[in-house]
């Protein structure tokens, strides 16, 4: 799953994970939508935008891991946001961080190694 | 009330000590110039006068005691007051009036030995006169006219003695008369003095308090300016953070879109021709370059937290050039290291301060295009000068006489413009705008090394290269690693 309020980057992520042939993306635009997907749907990762309007990406972290602890979670964001805004707490707690807009090789090879 | 200091004079001489006495005597003469032209005036036209009167009791001496009164005393006189009118009259008034007043006196002393007995009462009452006039009218110091009256008294006793015929009782009479003149005369000539000396150095006293008051205040004044100026800067530079901040953040989404779609388009419809590989491949570029700008932004808006440990700052320049080493060769620019062996270990960020280093590299190398020569020296020093950033104010960031070190990068390029010298530091000033560049650099680097409490001093002349030194403090040993702001 795939979670960030920017709904042309979810179209564009979702077209070039699945060219990749190994996977099935679903997108939504909310922290919320996400959860409530969660709740819905076997997931084998999610990937959240950082910083959005509503539910953030910490909340939604804290959300997913209280309903599915071994449900791994990366956060895909800006830079600055995993050096400085993201706690220590926080990425100790996340599998991984990647950030855009450049890192998204960065981001196929984190999602490799989690789901092999 | 406020409170005097007690006037320092030699009671003999009535002079002040040091500077203050011509500071006096200019003030003096300034002040009293035109009452002594006045006096000498009226001196000259008494002096005349009497001759007339005299002339018509005395006719037989008329010659001498009028060659006396109109060839010698008055034409004396008028040359004084002719002479008045320059800035030299200044040094030789007191002699002048002096001779002027002691040639009066002993014109009457010769004219009274001429003159009949019947005449003595005349001269005796001009004499007096002199007297008078050489104590007071001419403000002539104390000692000078005390020495004038005394000698006008010693001459007048020689003359009548061995000269004149005047009677023993007359003698001592006369005598008895003109030492109390002097006497008189001396007192009033001394507290006339006196009160215009303690006058002045009231005023003069009460102007220095002032002119120390204003100077204070000046200093106040101009140390508020420059706070108010930092304040404005520091509200600027936060105001143009935050707005930096909103734009990275704002962007970052479009520039992701971008990325993916030229991943999508690279993939999915393979280009009909190398010019539309090649379109691709610039679109990619400039995500990238846009990307650097959006981190450059965000340096400058949220900087890092610095991460402080005693580190070698000889290592951390070392390592910057050798990680520049491609591009300075390829620019053909010499190296030359000049590093202080066993210098003390600092507080430092090492990346950060990478990043100064290379910053400052880098803009050398961009000066130099057809290359040239870079100089790197660090040492230790003890600040011995007041300068920009030390001093002995709490506001200043170093302390005459604090240890710090130093980290010199000097280039021969093309040096900086005088007018733009002043700008380099402001945020988005750039002169590379075309070839990529943000104008964020320089404050990015002048940003850290504040961080760390410091200093960066840049200087420069247009058509001979610039130089970039970067003071570093030099913290006791003990101080631990951590964060800083």
């Amino acid at each position: 799953m795939f979670i960030d309020d920017e709904v042309d980057l979810c179209k564009l992520v979702k077209v070039n994970l699945e060219s990749l042939g190994e996977y099935e993306v679903t997108t939504v635009s909310s922290g919320e939508e996400g959860i409530k997907k969660a709740k819905e749907l076997d997931f084998d990762l999610v990937i959240t935008d950082f910083k959005m309007p509503g539910m953030d990406g910490e909340a939604v972290l804290d959300a997913l891991k209280a309903m599915k602890p071994h449900l791994p979670v990366v956060f895909f964001s800006i830079y600055h946001d995993d050096i400085s805004t993201i706690d220590t707490s926080v990425r100790n707690r996340v599998n991984g961080i990647v950030s855009k807009p450049i890192d998204h090789k960065h981001l196929y090879e984190v999602i490799k190694d989690i789901l092999g | 009330m406020v409170k005097m200091e007690k006037i320092k004079l030699n009671p003999l001489t009535l002079s002040f000590a040091g500077d203050l006495e011509k500071t006096f005597s200019e003030n003096y003469f300034r002040r009293f110039l035109k009452q002594v032209r006045f006096a000498v005036l009226t001196g000259v036209f008494f002096y005349g006068i009497s001759g007339v009167f005299e002339a018509q009791i005395n006719p037989e001496t008329r010659g001498m005691l009028w060659f006396i009164r109109y060839a010698v005393v008055c034409p004396f006189g008028l040359g004084i007051l002719l002479f008045s009118v320059f800035r030299l009259f200044e040094g030789y008034k007191q002699v002048l009036l002096v001779g002027w007043a002691v040639a009066a006196g002993v014109g009457i002393i010769e004219m009274n030995a001429a003159a009949p007995p019947s005449m003595h009462f005349f001269y005796y009452t001009s004499l007096i006169l002199i007297l008078i006039i050489t104590y007071t009218f001419l403000r002539i110091r104390f000692i000078w006219a005390a020495s004038a009256g005394w000698f006008i008294l010693a001459v007048y006793e020689i003359v009548a003695v061995r000269f004149g015929n005047i009677p023993a009782a007359v003698l001592e009479n006369s005598t008895f008369f003109f030492i109390s003149a002097n006497v008189i005369g001396m007192a009033v000539c001394y507290s006339m003095e006196f009160y215009a000396r303690k006058d002045f150095f009231q005023v003069h006293l009460l102007k220095d308090r002032h002119e120390k008051a204003e100077q204070k205040l000046q200093t106040a004044y101009n140390e508020v300016r420059e706070t108010q100026k930092r304040l404005i800067q520091s509200a600027k530079m936060a105001a143009v953070g935050q707005f930096a901040s909103g734009v990275a953040h704002e962007v970052k989404n479009p520039l992701s879109i971008i990325v993916q779609g030229i991943d999508y388009l690279e993939r999915e419809s393979i280009p009909a021709n190398k010019d539309q590989a090649e379109v691709l491949k610039m679109i990619k570029e400039a995500v990238v370059r846009a990307d650097k700008i959006v981190r450059r932004l965000l340096d400058f808006s949220s900087p890092h937290p610095l991460r402080l440990v005693p580190y070698e700052v000889t290592e951390v320049m070392r390592a910057s050039f050798r990680m520049m080493k491609k591009q300075l060769a390829l620019m053909k620019i010499k190296v030359t290291e000049d590093f202080t062996a066993g210098l003390p270990l600092i507080m430092i960020d090492e990346e950060q301060m990478k990043q100064v280093f290379i910053n400052i590299i880098l803009n050398s190398l961009h000066a130099m295009p057809e290359g040239g020569e870079i100089t790197a020296r660090i040492y230790a020093k003890d600040l011995t000068e007041v300068g920009n950033g030390i001093g002995r104010r709490a506001s200043d960031l170093f302390k005459v006489g604090s240890s710090v070190l130093i980290c010199e990068i000097k280039d021969t390029g093309l040096g900086i413009p005088g007018d733009e010298l002043s700008k380099v530091s402001d945020p988005f000033f750039t002169t590379r705008f075309s070839q990529g560049g943000t104008g964020l650099g320089l404050t990015i680097t002048r940003s850290i090394v504040e961080r760390h409490g410091g200093i960066i001093n840049i200087e420069s002349k247009e058509g001979q290269g610039t130089g970039v030194t970067v003071i570093l403090p030099i913290f006791k040993e003990g101080d631990q690693g951590g964060q800083q702001q």
